[in-house]
């Protein structure tokens, strides 16, 4: 073979940066790797190509969306038109961006790739033209899915079909998709370093982008009985610039991610190993299932009961706060670095003839 | 997809004429003989350090890297402590180290290796007092969470690779590999392959002593199916590597 192995990804949105972080992953392990975008992020993530199609991003479709949601999941779910008028919408929108989107392979030379990746498992086209003609054509297909796109709106059976690989970064995907293939996410830990802090007050941060789902006004009870007994800062960070708030969590001994949130212990993200990076010590409310899965964690794995106790063990015990930094980093760096997750992927495309 | 599983780089102490190779001359061999990645090791006169801050985020070529481990070094520990989730091998090596692997003074860093799921290369030579396969198998019998790869095929000779890889099978050291470093005679790889099975041998070179494209043809011309010579030149290395904790 001897020479890059080009691979591209497709998704919708860069999602909290994750599409890229694969991207960069990637480049750093000697793979040639690009991202197309359809929407540009709102986030301030980079972007790589976007494409800058039309969302319909109001109220009324958010409200659109929203409806479609399912409050109990419990298996594989495909998707589906909710109704032959959202078929013709998007047939429509399919026809609309035609243009775009071809002007777009042709420019960015877009078959001339090895491995295609369909970040959140969708194609360019609603009707998976772009997919099929790929496929047609030899190359290998991967879907990797993030969050709400395999829980809530569901998979492309076609797509799913013509699928070479399909890939997680989520837990509980898991166990709606027999067989899917969970890898830890990529994230860039060593260039991040663990500052010297040497605060008076244990400092706490929480920074929460959905407060329902962090829990966020159950974390700050908590936080109020805690100041009663000891003397701590707490900071609550929210949005805010990503530069300003890595500025502030450079100066925190402890962190809250998600503790008695709606979605009552569903783990962490990126923001937690974030955290773990900067050698911060980190609260994380889990389900007993992803605990057992997990074996091996550095979080403070707690509940909204049992908050209180954790914090006031971490804040009176400098030796267990000392071993949870080093303990962090350490983990962060064996399961979420570029190198180990790209090992554990270029296995997956040996194993899948995709290598 | 070719990986080298077994590459020097550096400089050779006197026992090989303080013969010295660059990472760039090691990059152009690798690439002009059609290798992907290759994993990298020092010499005997090049230190872990130094190696490993040329290799580890080369841009121009893919390495994984082997630490060598000799427990005289007194860098040695802590070069492990800062690194060890980007080392994906260790290496020992017998004959230079002038001490069995079964020595006292290895079993810390095997007890890590082991803890990590982190695979061990070990030369094995002629040298049978001290660089017997034999010492690897007992080695495998108390570690039996290590990968261990004997190296040039359990001793670089057709009697030794023969009698290694039946004895390998015989007793079902299911976490022994064979490597296939700098070993010629295709006839006895071809009959040991058989025996152990595809699913156990790794390519290497032995570059900077030997030249991978000396080495290919002979995984190539292996009586063996296509799909078992891909296990031996890229899919047992990355599972091992992938697999390491």
């Amino acid at each position: 073979m001897n020479r890059l192995i080009k691979v591209l990804h497709i998704a919708p949105q860069n999602f909290a940066g994750m599409p890229m972080d694969f991207v960069n992953m990637q480049n750093a392990n000697h793979y040639k790797a690009r991202l197309v975008t359809m929407y540009p992020n709102t986030l301030k993530f980079p972007e790589d190509i976007c494409l800058n199609l039309n969302s319909h991003t109001g109220k009324y479709a958010k409200k659109w969306r929203d409806s479609k949601i399912d409050a109990k999941v419990s298996g594989l779910k495909y998707y589906k038109s909710k109704n032959p008028i959202e078929a013709l919408y998007f047939k429509l929108r399919d026809l609309k961006n035609t243009p775009k989107i071809f002007s777009a392979i042709n420019h960015y030379d877009l078959f001339d790739y090895d491995i295609y990746h369909f970040d959140g498992g969708m194609d360019l086209f609603r009707d998976l033209r772009f997919a099929r003609k790929i496929k047609s054509l030899g190359k290998k297909i991967v879907c990797c899915y993030f969050g709400s796109d395999l829980r809530t709106r569901g998979i492309f059976k076609d797509l799913d079909e013509i699928s070479d690989l399909n890939l997680t970064v989520e837990f509980d995907h898991t166990q709606l998709y027999p067989g899917i293939n969970y890898l830890f996410f990529p994230f860039d830990v060593h260039q991040y370093k663990i500052p010297i802090r040497n605060n008076s007050k244990i400092k706490i941060i929480h920074s929460p982008t959905n407060r329902l789902f962090k829990g966020t006004d159950k974390i700050i009870e908590v936080i109020r009985e805690v100041e009663a007994v000891r003397q701590i800062e707490f900071v609550l960070v929210e949005n805010m610039d990503r530069e300003e708030v890595l500025k502030i969590k450079s100066t925190c001994d402890l962190a809250i991610d998600q503790v008695g949130g709606i979605a009552g212990g569903s783990g962490y993200g990126k923001n937690s190993i974030e955290n773990l990076s900067m050698g911060i010590p980190t609260f994380v409310e889990f389900s007993s299932g992803y605990l057992d899965f997990l074996k091996e964690n550095p979080f403070i794995a707690c509940n909204i009961n049992n908050l209180k106790e954790r914090l006031l063990q971490l804040i009176d015990n400098e030796q267990l706060r000392r071993a949870k930094i080093n303990e962090g980093r350490a983990w962060a760096e064996k399961y979420h670095s570029y190198r180990s997750v790209n090992d554990k992927l270029d296995l997956l495309y040996y194993d899948n003839k995709i290598i | 997809m070719i990986i080298d599983s077994h590459i020097h780089i550096g400089k050779w102490s006197e026992v090989f004429f303080n013969y010295t190779s660059t990472v760039e001359q090691a990059i152009y061999v690798m690439k002009s003989s059609g290798v992907d990645a290759a994993v990298c090791m020092p010499t005997d006169s090049t230190s872990n350090h130094e190696l490993f801050a040329q290799t580890i985020d080369n841009r121009d070529f893919k390495f994984y890297y082997m630490a060598w481990i000799n427990p005289m070094d007194p860098e040695l520990d802590k070069f492990l402590e800062n690194n060890i989730n980007r080392i994906s091998l260790f290496k020992i090596h017998p004959s230079l180290q002038k001490r069995r692997i079964t020595d006292p003074s290895f079993v810390k860093y095997l007890a890590l290796a082991e803890s990590r799921r982190i695979p061990v290369v070990v030369h094995c030579g002629r040298w049978q007092e001290i660089a017997s396969y034999k010492f690897c198998l007992e080695v495998s019998v108390m570690f039996p969470g290590i990968p261990l790869i004997l190296a040039h095929m359990g001793g670089d000779q057709p009697g030794l690779i023969m009698e290694c890889a039946i004895e390998i099978a015989r007793n079902r050291y299911n976490n022994v590999y064979l490597g296939t470093e700098s070993v010629r005679e295709f006839y006895f790889v071809n009959n040991a392959v058989k025996i152990v099975g595809a699913d156990k041998v790794i390519f290497g070179s032995d570059y900077n002593l030997g030249l991978p494209s000396m080495y290919i043809p002979l995984i190539e011309s292996l009586d063996i199916p296509a799909t078992d010579k891909e296990q031996i030149f890229s899919g047992n290395i990355l599972r091992l590597i992938s697999n390491r904790s």
